[in-house]
């Protein structure tokens, strides 16, 4: 035999020395040990599905992850990768039947590399300015992305494409270029404005803007607003709020995450709200779980936890509401799109479905694999920008196979995603949330001028009112902005 | 150490990207779903029939040992590369080449998911019949090498009898096609003597399975008992009343403990043992049967019966039992999982017996078990770090293992013989037994380097070595039997 | 060898014999013969050791065994190069455990199908399974030539029915695999390699089967047709919808006119045998007939009881019962869906021929029997190897096997009775001299 065969080193043998994560706070042993490595979560698995690669799966990572604490791996770039790969859909924790808490894992896996990372200081800048300033400052962002709203209004964006320059650039960043998102015409900001329903409020809520929606999203925030207060729920935005944090855990930045959090605690906590609800499947996600970022936060544990109680999806507070059936109708095929943070980490697949199923004439198909990841989660984007569009073409695939000329998702980072696939095969399929729809079937309402039915508080005049309410807002934003500036 | 020129033969023909061989790699495919792990010298990743029998050539020529693997879903080690040499993953041979509707038949390469399959054919109104528990991520190649059983197979089947014929390529790279697209095939069975050997005669690369026609209605019953030995009796009066359900499954107190908390199945906490029964067919059959086994199971004062009144009732009844298993990580950290096989009629006295063996030993049972067909499935809990916990789990699966045989069942079900029952296999099989099964091996892998050391006892070791001190289990350091 | 050798080697055979076994020498006849070669000498052991002494032995002195069971299709299988010694199984007709609860009987190889039916009835039970001459077929036998019959279980075949094998190899060993359960994959499942092996690797003693309830009620529809397409068609539909059915054949007029059941019309023929309880029974009867009227039916009938049980056991013997044993018989196997447009086909090759095609078909399963008569007992020979040249071409094409399963000598020695494993003759080959290097087993009949 070839002495390939006699190998008797085979056998796994564990060296005691140089034991574990090098960093504090690392992933917990006896979570690692709730896996026992069934292959449940393989199929799951989007990096799984795409490379039929062991490496590439939850149960693979997890086995790198002991490997480490066991001491027969060293945290070098060979395993990195593996880890950078993962998207953190979690939808792995869905199907786990021993409950391994792989989000989790992942995260505090991800703080260890983060921490152990040798980046080039060009890079460290990058991160820096992104993580710690842009993305925790409302005011440089929307002023950065209004920049590359122009960018995109005046043709530049178109000629920088056809020109392909962009090869100049190094890495993923210049086919990022392609990828930029279309950026709204009207932001929406957090200006501690308050929207009142008709008549006496039946709930009040706390709306998290977040930092990437308010500019990329604007008018469907809007719309969001709009089927919120059509539904007598009185909407407060808080001015102190920020960005929840998810983008900074989901790099390891675990020590931002955790200011972000006690900064939305104290916004939201402040108010005299029902609730507080997110667009954002992402945001509603990591709010929802600010208690276990927390932790070993004495002062603020207990306020997280209360805050969390509160925290809901959008579509999630709608479901529960409930809302007014709304009446116009919309002839069309619509197919959803599970967002991983709404259907993995927060379990609401059926709420939006029986949403979209209240609106008369819409027609729901269901797509294969809907709650296999798009491909966006947060940075990954371009992180990992090849996997990324690997994973967004079979979205497309499936939701191309559905036949249907509207695709509903409930998370920016999908939208953004599904948008960009629309534009890159040429589909004509439009990407709308949830909650657009429902603000256009009731817009509809006003506009078929249905003979009025029993049972409906729909008023004209309330309506009109709730738009002019809405308009005077907008209008007041530009005055505004030097203020904002000043503070 | 590993021949630098054997890995760029390697390369060669699978391309520098699919043979992995680095030691973050090799850590992941060092295990399957059961307790032993080893390293593989050098993963191959092969995307056709004519990959695989170049690299079998390769491996013939240099003799170098390899283990087909598909999802490493297994239970019984078989997709471990126990003696290193070439770990073969099939998961980029994923295609299903045809689906002929009106022959009811799909046409796949190794690495397609079971249950992909069935999603795949759905629109058809056709299913892929044989259902393990972990369909949602087995493979169908794993699932021909271990001849895959199910919750339904009580009714229709395991896997030989879904298979009409496969491609294969045996250890000298010649690629073959036994049975085919018939339902019969004159001479001997080579498709049915490749089915369930663990991959140890040859490699299947493609399969032509037999589809199913969806039952037109299904219904889910399920009986809550007080104790174990009413609702096994239960189970031998539903089959002696002349019905055959489509799945009859039980779980234990211990088992119910766990899956609950899982999946909110709505299991009573408290209760002794729940059965689970599943009657598929025509609307009109499924009634009167569904009506007849009431009858009957009522006769063992049932604490309940409850009907699944809708799908979603109905998904999570049997989310409570396929996740049962893996769920039992949330009452200790790891657990032995036995297969073993008895008579049904047999029921009342192993389980028992089992229970004694459990309250003797001080060890908990969880039992999970098919047991329409007498597969039962006792997990043994264990805390790996705890050495002598270990030992005992070891000790005590061989002696549950012996009281199946012993009671005239097997050693396995479904999940193989793989490494961990080897040793055991002296226990029900005579010499003569298993020289005639060893013969096979040579007609097929002179070498043998297909899956070495698999289903066979060590000949080295007297075959009254004890199972809790086989090759397979000592010398692994902690952490090895999670 | 040479003769003188041989007489001398089998007389010494027999005086090296035990006893007992002694005791169990019976005299060649007709009955044992294999396509006019008989035996020198037959035993019929009354045990396994038996078995395993008249192997042995046989092995010692260079003597070939032919183990026979019912001896009602020994002429499935080429000549036999040479046959010394007949091993006759009836004796070994035990039950040797059954408990109905387990849904399984373990049995001697010997047992006949109606013995063996017969008991499991008593505790409302069946085998799935059914073949010519009950009477007289051993479950041996059966499972050694490994076809199916009409009835099938969920539309598999013979070999899905078996769970366990104990085999006596040509060395005189006795050899287990699988066992009573239905699940079991312990080892190799090597009654793999006996089920249509037809006795070459070892002779089959002791046999597991998975047994059924018996469906609490049956009953058959029995529908002539005046076109073939139209009873394919009726057929076809039938076997598509959802409702019980334990057998479905086609016939075709001339396999009906051999058939020669008195209350059956001319015609084409389309029986399918339904089962359930009341209701379920009432709605497949209600269905059939809905789908039957979409096919221009001439005549529909329902049989019960008694009366269909004897209708599908003469559709099983057909063609190895005396009344309707045919000059040339094939069995075709095919994708199911090419069946229908084979069947024109093999009639025409055969009546432009001047004969006469019988044709009984296991719709879905994807079975033929196809039976040439020779009914003006004059037609010239070439023409028969004319049909099997066309047949194969035929059934080739549709990626189908066309086996002989009986005919003259010359037909079967010009093509050789055996299709469908030109490419597995290598294997098949090495496992036949692994298993029996000294080929004393039914040399020459399988290959």
């Amino acid at each position: 035999m070839n002495d390939i065969n006699t190998n008797s080193k085979n056998k796994v043998k564990v060296d005691s020395i140089l034991k574990g994560f090098p960093f504090s706070n690392p992933p917990l042993e006896e979570d690692l040990y709730k896996c026992v490595h069934c292959g449940f979560c393989l199929q799951a698995c989007p990096t799984y599905v795409q490379t039929g690669l062991e490496t590439e799966s939850p149960r693979g990572r997890i086995a790198l992850m002991k490997g480490v604490i066991e001491g027969r791996l060293t945290m070098n770039n060979d395993v990195i990768d593996h880890w950078d790969m993962c998207i953190q859909c979690r939808a792995c924790e869905d199907v786990c039947p021993s409950g391994v808490p792989y989000g989790n894992l992942i995260e505090k896996t991800m703080s260890q590399v983060s921490k152990s990372r040798k980046t080039s200081i060009l890079t460290k800048v990058v991160n820096w300015l992104l993580l710690r300033r842009i993305l925790t400052d409302q005011i440089i962002l929307s002023g950065l992305v209004g920049t590359m709203r122009i960018y995109q209004k005046t043709g530049m964006h178109k000629l920088v494409s056809v020109l392909k320059v962009l090869h100049l650039i190094p890495g993923n960043l210049g086919s990022l270029h392609d990828s930029m998102p279309r950026i709204s015409d009207k932001f929406f900001s957090a200006d501690g404005q308050t929207y009142h329903p008709f008549g006496e409020p039946k709930k009040t809520v706390g709306l998290l803007s977040g930092c990437i929606m308010p500019l990329i999203n604007g008018p469907e925030m809007r719309s969001a607003i709009r089927v919120l207060t059509r539904n007598g729920v009185k909407v407060v935005v808080p001015k102190e709020q920020g960005c929840c944090g998810a983008i900074h855990s989901h790099v390891g930045d675990l020590v931002k995450a955790r200011d972000m959090a006690r900064r939305n605690i104290d916004a939201f906590l402040s108010k005299d709200i029902d609730a507080v609800l997110s667009s954002s499947a992402g945001c509603s996600t990591r709010m929802k779980e600010y208690g276990e970022l927390l932790k070993d936060d004495e002062v603020y544990i207990d306020k997280a936890k209360q805050l969390e109680y509160k925290v809901k999806d959008i579509n999630e507070f709608l479901y529960e509401l409930p809302i007014d059936p709304p009446k116009g109708r919309l002839e069309s095929n619509v197919t959803y799109q599970d967002p991983c943070h709404l259907a993995h980490t927060q379990k609401i697949r059926s709420q939006p479905r029986e949403l979209l199923k209240l609106i008369p004439g819409l027609n729901l198909i269901e797509m294969r694999n809907s709650d296999r990841c798009c491909g966006a989660g947060g940075t990954y984007v371009i992180t990992q920008h090849k996997m990324s569009l690997n994973l967004m073409d079979d979205k497309m695939k499936t939701i191309e196979e559905t036949g249907a000329q509207i695709v509903t998702t409930g998370n920016p980072g999908c939208w953004m995603q599904m948008n960009q696939g629309t534009q890159k095969t040429n589909m004509s399929v439009e990407v709308k949330y949830v909650t657009d729809l429902l603000d256009a079937s009731y817009q509809a309402e006003r506009i078929q001028n249905e003979p009025e039915t029993e049972g409906t508080s729909f008023n004209e005049s309330a309506w009109e009112e709730e738009r002019l309410e809405l308009r005077s807002q907008w209008e007041k934003r530009p005055g505004d902005r030097r203020k904002r500036r000043d503070r | 150490m590993i021949d630098s020129r054997i890995i760029k033969r390697l390369q060669a023909v699978v391309g520098k990207q699919y043979v992995l061989n680095k030691e973050s790699d090799l850590i992941t495919f060092e295990y399957d779903g059961s307790v032993d792990r080893s390293q593989p010298t050098v993963v191959v990743l092969p995307k056709s029939t004519n990959e695989i029998s170049e690299l079998m050539k390769i491996a013939s020529t240099a003799e170098i040992a390899i283990v087909a693997r598909g999802a490493g879903t297994g239970l019984s080690g078989g997709a471990i590369a126990e003696q290193g040499g070439i770990l073969l993953s099939l998961t980029r041979m994923n295609q299903i080449l045809e689906i002929d509707p009106e022959n009811q038949i799909a046409v796949v390469e190794p690495g397609v998911v079971n249950l992909e399959l069935t999603q795949a054919v759905s629109k058809f109104d056709l299913y892929y019949a044989p259902d393990p528990s972990s369909q949602q991520a087995c493979t169908i190649g794993g699932n021909i090498a271990e001849n895959s059983g199910g919750p339904h197979c009580l009714a229709y089947g395991v896997t030989t009898n879904h298979v009409l014929g496969i491609e294969v390529v045996d250890a000298d790279g010649e690629i073959s096609w036994y049975g085919g697209r018939t339902r019969e095939h004159p001479g001997y069975d080579l498709r049915g003597i490749m089915i369930g050997s663990e991959g140890t005669l040859s490699i299947v690369t493609k399969a032509i399975l037999r589809l199913s026609r969806r039952p037109e209605s299904v219904k889910t019953l399920l009986a809550i008992y007080q104790d174990l030995d009413q609702a096994s009796a239960a189970v031998s009066a539903v089959i002696s009343s002349g019905i055959v359900p489509a799945a009859m499954e039980m779980m234990d107190d211990l088992a119910i403990k766990a899956a609950e908390p899982a999946v909110n199945a709505g299991y009573p906490e408290n209760a002794g043992a729940v059965l689970l029964v599943e009657v598929e067919g025509l609307a009109e059959l499924v009634e009167e049967d569904v009506a007849d086994i009431e009858k009957v199971m009522s006769k063992y004062n049932p604490l309940e019966i409850r009907t699944a009144k809708t799908e979603l009732d109905r998904t999570k009844l049997w989310a409570g039992r396929k996740g049962a298993l893996s769920a039992l990580g949330r009452l200790a950290p790891n657990y032995y999982l036995i297969d073993g096989t008895i008579p049904p009629s047999k029921l009342v006295e192993v389980m028992s017996k089992i229970k004694e063996i459990s309250a003797e030993y001080n060890v908990p049972i969880a039992n999970v078990l098919h047991a329409g067909d007498g597969n039962l499935h006792p997990a043994i809990l264990f805390d790996e770090r705890n050495d002598k916990e270990t030992k005992i789990a070891f000790e005590i699966g061989g002696i549950i293992l012996k009281l199946c045989v012993d009671a005239g069942g097997a050693l396995s079900g479904e999940h193989g013989i793989g490494i961990e029952k080897r040793e055991l296999m002296p226990y029900m099989f005579n010499n003569d037994d298993l020289d005639s099964m060893s013969k096979l091996k040579t007609v097929f892998d002179k070498k043998s380097l297909l899956n070495p050391g698999k289903i066979f006892p060590d000949k080295a070791e007297s075959a009254t070595t004890t199972f809790s001190q086989s090759s397979s289990v000592s010398n692994t350091g902690t952490g090895a039997y999670i | 060898m040479n003769q003188t050798i041989k007489q001398k080697n089998t007389a010494d055979f027999v005086k090296s014999l035990s006893q007992s076994l002694k005791d169990e020498l019976t005299s060649p006849s007709d009955y044992h013969s294999i396509d006019n070669v008989s035996p020198t000498i037959v035993l019929s052991p009354i045990s396994n050791e038996h078995i395993s002494e008249s192997l042995r032995k046989a092995s010692e002195y260079e003597l070939n065994v032919c183990p026979i069971g019912g001896a009602t299709r020994l002429a499935i299988g080429n000549k036999p190069t040479q046959y010394d010694l007949g091993l006759t199984l009836n004796k070994l007709d035990k039950v040797i455990d059954y408990k109905p609860s387990d849904l399984s009987i373990t049995v001697q190889a010997g047992i006949t199908l109606e013995k063996l039916q017969k008991q499991l009835q008593e505790n409302n039970q069946f085998l799935p399974i059914s073949a010519p001459l009950t009477q007289r077929s051993t479950i041996g036998g059966i499972l050694a030539i490994g076809t199916s019959g009409s009835l099938t279980w969920l539309n598999g075949t013979l070999r899905d029915l078996v769970t366990g094998m104990k085999t006596i190899h040509p060395d005189g060993v006795i050899s287990k695999s699988g066992g009573q359960v239905m699940k079991n994959v312990s080892g190799y499942e090597m009654s793999r390699l006996h089920i249509g092996g037809l006795g070459t690797l070892g002779v089959i003693s002791e046999v597991s089967l998975k047994v059924l309830p018996k469906p609490e009620n049956e009953v058959s529809v029995i529908t002539t047709f005046a076109s073939q397409a139209d009873a394919y068609n009726a057929s076809m539909s039938i076997f598509r919808s959802k409702i019980n059915k334990l057998c479905l054949s086609y016939i075709n007029p001339g396999a009906l006119h051999h058939l020669n059941i008195k209350s059956i019309k001319p015609g084409h023929l389309m029986a399918v045998r339904l089962f359930g309880k009341n209701l379920s029974l009432n709605r497949c009867i209600d269905e059939v007939d809905s789908l039957l009227k979409q096919h221009n039916p001439k005549t529909v009938s329902q049989i019960r009881e008694q009366e269909q049980e004897d209708v599908w056991q003469k559709v099983s013997d057909f063609g190895w019962n005396s009344d309707t044993k045919p000059y040339l018989s094939m069995r075709i196997s095919l994708p199911p869906n090419t069946v229908g447009d084979i069947l024109g086909s093999l009639e025409s090759t055969t009546i432009t021929k001047g004969l006469m095609p019988g044709l009984s078909t296991n719709v879905g399963h994807g079975t033929i029997l196809f039976h040439v008569y020779d009914v003006s007992n004059n037609a010239e020979q070439n023409k028969f190897g004319e049909i099997v040249s066309d047949v194969r071409r035929l059934v080739r094409q549709r990626r189908g096997t066309a086996v002989i399963e009986q005919g003259p000598e010359f037909i079967k020695e010009e093509f050789g009775v055996w299709d469908g494993f030109e490419q597995n003759q290598k294997t098949f080959k090495s496992l036949k001299s692994n298993y029996d290097p000294l080929n004393i087993l039914n040399p020459g009949r399988l290959l």
